[in-house]
């Protein structure tokens, strides 16, 4: 047997007990330590992407926004610069601690204006994502308690259904999620978000789509959201992502809002 | 014809210096807006057409240049007589033979409206130019705004820029100084302003003190009068409970004439069915309680937006709704205190394509004669349309 051989050989007993190991391992995981796998597959330590963002109307019409995205200390930090279309180009959305800060900047008055939190549950720029599915990084932690319903598969794929419960304290908009989790690499394959007020009224519903491995880190390349209640829909595809890349401090504030 | 030529120059001189940077971004907008207004006495249709037209160029790393020309052309009646639109009472005060000097004329305009350069450095950056300067956190009036009134109709409309030589120095990521320097002839009349920011938990606060000069027509002799006041003032903006609040507050020592001071307060709040509800409160003590008080220059000084409002205590309220997808749908409510009159302005948002939208604003004044929100404002509305590129 080559050394070549050798190594193959080795190299494979190796991933499949890596595998095996991580397979018997999670079987045992608790909700919370899933949620918490998946919440650090999605928030990295810093991320910058090109989003583009399509929304269809009630009534068939479509809308698509281009948008820089870049974010800091796993989430905490958010900022989003307008690219397309010229209506709000330049426009920028800053959010820091969960989306609980929310500014807004508007070049052509050159004026930032600070949001309350009741703000999260506004649409952006109509869309079906709020600026809370846009801008709260630990919120599946911070805000809501955690249950697990069982496994089930999502397109073949085998994923831990979860279901969050908002905690008393929380502002989220959302009183429970259903979130399906992937048994083999946490990434988060849908969530289902339902009434703030009616626990058993299903609002909309995330699809994360053409997952692929981008600096060793599961992406979901495409993420549509559906409204469940007005028929609307918004899909989000990503480009030029990056992650864990050196991002300054300055850029998450009003001064690099205004670029 | 001066200002043209000055313009023309101002891009043959420009372009080059654009084309030889990377990447020089041209955009902006067309906008053509009918109004119609009609008093006592008079209907005014003015039709406005107005192309916008921005250049931002990185010229390098930390250099930005940014300008905007605007070419604005005005059909219909385009001259206001003032007179019009005052109480009766005082119009009868002037004699006829000078209501021909009470005539506002829209001119068809072509002026740079912003025009400066950006250095950013490290731990501060210096803006010099022609420059929009927005300061304040209210919606409607902004008390420590000293060089912005807004037209309380449309109150995000893009404001005039400002020749200012402006620093701001960031100091970690929570506390910032500005300072303002809008020169003029010399130091008296010159506007100078220095703020500091700063971030406390889920609040944004702000301290200033200002150098304030302007000029101010007397509408009895025409005369032009500089008005020159010290500010200190303030501003913030946060969350309590779960309402969004934020105010203002703004202490003017004139050179003449008594200290005042200036109060803004406002609250706002998203319903889970997304209407959004926003209301605020301004007091300035400079203007007048009683209306049988308001004189020429009062009503005059509203109008040349010398001043924020005419009588002393005002509230707005407004909710919006999405109304589909797209078209969002409000109404605003202004209420003069001081003088119990209200005014009613619905307004209409519909961003028809990605870069064409619909704006119809209507203002509708409940007041009686000589109220501050009086019919002979003149009820009327606007419909504008504007594409983007």
């Amino acid at each position: 047997m080559s050394y070549r051989q050798t190594f193959k050989i080795f190299f494979l007993i190796t991933i499949s007990l890596a595998f095996v190991s991580t397979n018997l391992f999670s079987s045992n995981l608790t909700a919370d330590e899933i949620i918490k796998e998946a919440n650090k597959i999605m928030n990295q330590r810093t991320s910058k992407a090109k989003i583009s963002m399509m929304i269809t109307t009630s009534s068939g019409k479509r809308r698509t926004f281009v948008y820089d995205s870049y974010s800091k200390n796993f989430g905490e930090k958010n900022l989003m610069i307008y690219l397309k279309p010229s209506r709000v180009k330049n426009e920028a959305i800053l959010m820091l601690n969960n989306a609980d800060d929310i500014w807004m900047y508007f070049p052509r008055t050159n004026r930032i204006r600070k949001l309350a939190t009741h703000a999260k549950k506004r649409k952006m720029e109509g869309s079906d994502f709020s600026y809370e599915d846009m801008g709260a990084n630990n919120a599946f932690i911070t805000d809501f308690s955690s249950q697990s319903i069982g496994k089930e598969k999502v397109n073949k794929t085998i994923c831990y259904k979860l279901e969050l419960k908002r905690k008393k304290k929380s502002n989220s908009g959302y009183s429970r999620l259903i979130v399906w989790v992937n048994k083999s690499n946490f990434c988060i394959l849908e969530i289902e978000y339902y009434n703030e007020k009616y626990p058993s009224v299903l609002e909309k519903i995330l699809f994360c789509k053409d997952i692929k491995i981008i600096d060793g880190i599961p992406t979901p390349m495409r993420m549509i959201m559906k409204n469940a209640r007005d028929n609307t829909e918004t899909i989000i595809e990503m480009f030029d992502i990056k992650y864990n890349i050196e991002l300054d401090d300055t850029l998450f504030t009003e001064r690099g809002m205004k670029g | 014809m001066k200002k043209f030529i000055f313009l023309l120059c101002f891009l043959v001189l420009i372009t080059p210096l654009i084309l030889v940077c990377a990447g020089p971004d041209i955009f902006g907008y067309f906008e053509t807006q009918g109004s119609l207004l009609k008093t006592r006495s008079n209907t005014y249709n003015l039709f406005t057409n107005k192309l916008r037209l921005d250049i931002n160029s990185k010229i390098s790393n930390n250099i930005d240049f940014v300008a905007n020309v605007n070419f604005v052309n005005y059909n219909g009646k385009k001259e206001y007589k003032l007179l019009d639109f005052i109480p009766d009472k005082i119009r009868l005060t002037i004699p006829e033979d000078n209501y021909a000097s009470y005539t506002y004329t829209f001119k068809n305009r072509i002026y740079l409206d912003n025009a400066f350069m950006r250095l950013s450095m490290k731990y501060f950056d210096i803006t010099l130019g022609k420059q929009q300067i927005s300061l304040g956190t209210g919606y409607i009036w902004n008390p420590v705004d000293i060089f912005n009134i807004k037209n309380i109709m449309d109150p995000t409309y893009e404001q005039p820029g400002h020749n200012a030589l402006r620093v701001d120095i960031p100091f970690k990521n929570a506390f910032e100084i500005n300072c303002i320097y809008f020169p003029d002839k010399d130091w008296n009349h010159s506007k100078a302003l220095i703020k500091f920011k700063w971030r406390i938990g889920h609040f944004d606060f702000s301290l200033m003190a200002a150098q304030d000069s302007r000029f101010m027509i007397d509408y009895y002799s025409f005369d032009s009068i500089n008005n020159q006041r010290t500010v200190l003032g303030g501003d913030f903006s946060g969350q309590i409970l779960v309402f969004g609040v934020w105010g203002e507050f703004a202490y003017s020592k004139p050179k003449s004439g008594e200290n005042y001071y200036e109060l803004l307060v406002g609250l706002d709040y998203t319903f889970d069915s997304q209407l959004y509800i926003m209301s605020e409160f301004y007091r300035n003590t400079n203007l007048k309680t009683n209306k049988d008080n308001y004189t020429l220059n009062d009503w005059l000084h509203f109008f040349d937006a010398s001043t924020r409002a005419i009588a002393r205590d005002q509230l707005f309220f407004m909710a919006q709704y999405p109304i589909t997808d797209l078209i969002q749908l409000s109404g605003s409510f202004f209420y003069c205190f001081s003088d119990k009159s209200i005014a009613f302005i619905p307004q209409i948002h519909y961003p028809i394509t990605e870069n064409f939208e619909l704006f119809i604003a209507v203002s509708i004044y409940f007041g009686k004669e000589d109220t501050a929100y009086s019919s002979n404002l003149g009820n009327g509305g606007f419909v504008r349309l504007r594409v983007y590129f």
